[in-house]
């Protein structure tokens, strides 16, 4: 058994490759193909002698035929490479950007995350067991409401509420700037800050994790409100539940068998609502001040740094399709049913 | 026609979907009838610029005025314009493209449709705001380019319904009937095949125009979709967003409720006939 | 043979979208120790009704409105959830209709079959020897215990069920249309392994749409027709002397292999239950019915000969030859 599950990883693994390559191949022509000097771009209309264009040009790579920078940045990404920042300050890697700026968007996301499945799985288990009920009718209410919030909108009613008005929360940012005994390591301040065993910068990150997380989180579980109620509703009704009950299985055992049905689905709907979390994330960083790769790429959007852009979107690509590839595997895992 | 019979069967019948749909059929009326007659309906000129700056929402001024003191009643009147029109081009340019490259995926299979629905299936599972802010960017800020942005990143929604809808019919009987009788690949899809996926776009589209209503709000949100002074809803929301922590909330609140209102109207409306469509099956 | 059952006015109400359907009308019945009774039927005629409601397992929206379902001395209907929970699978069980369904996909056999006995306080490795008991009764190797359901033949999948079913040898097993989901030679075998389960003391409650099924093992039939009992005897009473006409043209419209005469089929469609029609609701398809009586007034449950009820108000055919 172990080894056909070996095998049907290492193909789902492969089916990765061409889908990162597709959107490199698209993000670059649409980045490289359209007319206009990056360089030129950022640097203005200021005079700049034309050795020192050339220069700059040479760093950046552009001077070469773009087939010729094509395959030369395919092949440096295979190292890890992901070209150098084209602006403001210009010629760093860009992965070392991106090695400071993805933590903190893991952590946003894994956070929104939890709250999403979390709040759908409540809310679409309450829908299904009041079926019919005015319960049910609110559930779907909620579910299309949490559903199509504006992002954006809804985080600042957060922050208006929770910040201004309440003084609860803070609104921006990962940690209250005042306490300088923290120091990043791995960039996730959570680990981090248990790892250093400084309780206070926990409790200021955690602080400022709640609100992103809570506005990115609720918009997402309206997907998820609604799957498991459906499944749910249709679980509940197939004959295995009366047979369970026709046994005397007591209740409790046989919702909880009936959920662990319902929720098979709703694994993939989690792979597939990955992309959503990640472009809904951008929406959260730019609200929050969140210093993630969302508010990252928006930066280097207003330098013309295409090469940075380039590398987050890759970056991006290759975690949705490791996180597809892992969600694969749980629901083979999780079914009996599918074969390996 | 069926389709038209369907709505009033819908308003007639006390089935449960049918509040969703006059709730949501009501705002999105409310917001075209907006769009149309802005010009007669917005009290002042919305890229105004005057003294009275930040005033609180007042007869004069429904909804207060901005940093600018622009009315913001008469911008969230004139801004309906411009997010109708960008979701009206990208969704009828997504289905344009996508759905006869979805008809001759499954019709034809072979290479052509590994290779499309290798590209497609990669769009379609990366995150759609992202792509669609990296081809803004590109492009430039104006509500046409926004709504190519958008409309590339819907493409594959379409193609993927159709191309799976045209799979299944082509196993049926009437159309290996056409093929025996000797009827051309184009003639076959287009008579036989494109009259039965259709109710599939229109499902396909009620789903997708309120996303689109959000992405688009989140292109102008970040500012790639149109230039100052153009009344744009996202584009007030992100410029209201610092006034809010100082207390000034009308200039964020309006235009983020009107989005959020009219993507909520077009998603319940997507309900109750997607509601319809499945009840009518069983 | 003592009386193990006793449905008094059982009345059972769907509460649908589009309105209230009424499945079972004022069903009464005996069920005594030891004997193989079977509820014949059309579809819709309320027969998987009255066995759902026997074991209070109605699905929604439906709900029992009246009635009582005596089962050895108490209300079923009126118990607690716990004395419930206690009685079915080991006093009464029930096998269902689709062997594709009734099993949870998830779990393998073993578990299943041997939760079921302990959650009636049997321990585990006990439950685990009887399960493999059980298995070996059904004539299915013991080491599908550790088989998922999608692993085994819709058949095998149903005489997990039965073995589940047994597992405590009940005073009643409920078996709704277990066969109709198979093929007529496995049909035979889940029949042979019923007939075992009465032989050891175990009433069989039957349900089918087939009334050939019916006379086979049945010792009394009992006909079901838009939620009423119409007609309900032995098997030789009902074969040789059918009251009602409709049990009349059910048992005429039997194909035969070897005659040559046409089959007879029932004309007309079953009722509405949401609207059945006034009086008897059989009279819009009866050959008998007489205007003014038949479309006014409902016709009783009365004993016509011994152990032989009909609900009809020309009981044996005045007109008819």
């Amino acid at each position: 058994m172990a080894r056909g599950l070996g095998r049907y990883i290492l193909i789902r693994a492969l089916m990765i490759i061409p889908m990162i390559l597709i959107l490199y191949t698209i993000v670059f022509f649409f980045l490289r193909i359209l007319p206009g000097n990056p360089i030129l771009a950022v640097v203005g209309t200021k005079n700049i002698p034309p050795e020192q264009l050339k220069h700059l040009e040479h760093l950046a790579g552009l001077d070469k035929p773009l087939y010729v920078q094509y395959f030369d940045y395919l092949w440096k990404m295979l190292h890890g490479d992901l070209g150098v920042t084209l602006a403001s300050p210009m010629g760093k890697p860009v992965s070392s950007y991106i090695a400071l700026r993805l933590p903190a968007t893991i952590e946003l996301t894994i956070f929104a995350f939890t709250v999403s499945v979390l709040l759908g799985i409540a809310t679409g288990v309450l829908g299904a067991i009041r079926k019919g009920t005015k319960t049910d009718t609110a559930m779907r209410v909620y579910s299309i409401v949490a559903y199509t919030l504006f992002i954006p909108w809804f985080g600042m009613m957060l922050q208006y509420l929770f910040g201004v008005k309440l003084h609860w929360l803070p609104t921006s940012g990962r940690i209250d700037p005042s306490i300088t005994s923290f120091h990043p390591i791995t960039g996730l301040y959570i680990l981090d800050s248990i790892i250093q065993g400084n309780w206070t910068a926990l409790g200021s990150v955690l602080e400022h994790l709640i609100l992103p997380s809570l506005t990115l989180g609720i918009v997402l579980s309206g997907a998820y409100t609604r799957l498991v109620r459906n499944n749910l509703v249709d679980v509940l009704s197939q004959d295995f539940v009366r047979a369970y009950k026709a046994r005397g299985v007591p209740d409790r055992k046989v919702l909880l068998y009936a959920l662990k049905n319902a929720f098979i689905p709703v694994v993939t709907l989690m792979g597939l609502q990955f992309a959503i979390l990640l472009g809904g994330a951008v929406l959260t960083e730019t609200t929050f001040n969140w210093p993630g790769m969302g508010t990252f790429i928006m930066d280097r959007i207003s330098y013309r740094d295409y090469n940075s852009i380039q590398g987050a979107v890759i970056v991006f690509a290759f975690f949705v399709g490791v996180i597809s590839l892992i969600v694969d595997v749980i629901y083979a895992l999780l079914d009996p049913r599918v074969e390996y | 026609m069926m389709v038209i019979e369907g709505f009033v069967k819908l308003l007639r019948e006390r089935k449960p979907g049918r509040g969703l749909f006059i709730f949501g059929f009501s705002i999105v009326l409310i917001v075209i009838l907006m769009a149309i007659f802005a010009p007669w309906i917005a009290p002042h000129n919305p890229t105004e610029i005057s003294a009275d700056v930040f005033q609180p929402p007042s007869w004069k001024h429904p909804m207060g005025t901005n940093n600018l003191g622009q009315d913001v009643f008469s911008r969230i009147i004139w801004g309906s314009r411009v997010i109708l029109y960008v979701v009206a081009v990208a969704t009828t340019l997504s289905i344009v493209i996508g759905v006869p490259l979805g008809l001759l995926s499954g019709y034809r299979g072979g290479k052509i449709d590994r290779v499309l629905s290798m590209v497609m299936d990669s769009i379609y599972s990366f995150p759609s705001l992202i792509l669609a802010i990296v081809i803004a960017v590109v492009l430039g800020p104006s509500p046409i380019n926004t709504a190519v942005a958008i409309s590339f990143v819907y493409v594959p929604t379409y193609f993927r319904m159709v191309r799976g809808q045209t799979l299944s019919l082509k196993g049926q009987l009437f159309v290996e009937a056409a093929r025996a009788l000797g009827v051309k690949d184009w003639e076959t899809m287009k008579k036989y095949i494109l009259p039965n996926v259709l109710p599939t776009v229109l499902v396909v589209f009620t789903l997708s125009v309120a996303d689109a209503i959000l992405t688009e709000a989140g292109l102008s949100f970040l500012g790639l979709s149109v230039t100052p002074p153009t009344p744009d809803w996202g584009y007030d929301l992100r410029v209201g967003q610092p006034f809010l922590l100082d207390g000034y909330w009308w200039l964020a609140f309006f235009p983020g409720v009107m989005i959020m209102l009219l993507a909520m109207g077009f998603a319940m409306i997507g309900e109750a006939i997607n509601e319809r469509l499945s009840l009518g099956t069983r | 043979m003592g009386m193990l059952l006793e449905v008094r006015n059982l009345s059972v109400y769907y509460y649908t979208l589009s309105g209230v359907v009424k499945g079972a009308e004022g069903v009464s019945f005996n069920v005594e120790e030891g004997e193989w009774i079977t509820f014949v039927g059309e579809s819709g005629s309320g027969k998987s009704t009255v066995a759902h409601a026997v074991m209070n397992l109605v699905p929604s929206p439906g709900k029992v409105v009246s009635g009582e379902v005596i089962f050895e001395g108490r209300d079923i209907l009126k118990l607690s959830k716990e004395e419930l929970r206690q009685i079915r699978g080991k006093e009464m069980t029930m096998v269902f209709q689709d062997p594709m369904t009734s099993l949870d996909p998830l779990r393998t056999i073993g578990d299943q079959m041997i939760e079921a006995m302990t959650v009636h306080g049997v321990p585990e490795d006990e439950a685990r020897e009887r399960a493999k008991e059980l298995l070996q009764r059904v004539n299915l190797p013991p080491d599908r215990l550790d088989y998922y359901p999608h692993q085994l033949s819709g058949g095998q999948r149903q005489r997990v069920s039965i073995a589940i079913a047994m597992a405590f040898r009940p005073k009643l097993l409920i078996a709704d249309e277990p066969t109709t989901a198979l093929d007529v030679i496995v049909q035979d075998s889940i029949m042979d392994l019923l007939d075992d389960m009465k032989a050891e003391g175990t009433s069989i409650y039957f349900v089918t749409h087939d009334i050939s099924l019916a006379v086979e093992r049945s010792d009394r039939i009992a006909v079901m027709y838009a939620g009423k009992l119409v007609e309900l005897g032995t098997v030789e009473q009902i074969v040789e002397n059918p009251l009602h006409p409709y049990t009349k043209a059910l048992i005429e419209a039997v194909p035969d292999l070897w005659s040559e005469r046409p089959v007879k089929a029932i004309p007309g469609y079953p009722p509405d239950l949401r609207n059945p029609p006034k009086g008897c609701r059989f009279h819009p398809r009866c050959p008998l019915a007489k205007a003014g009586l038949c479309d006014t007034e409902e016709p009783e449950l009365r004993e016509v000969e011994r152990y032989h009820l009909v609900a009809c108000h020309f009981p044996g055919g005045a007109k008819d030859e």
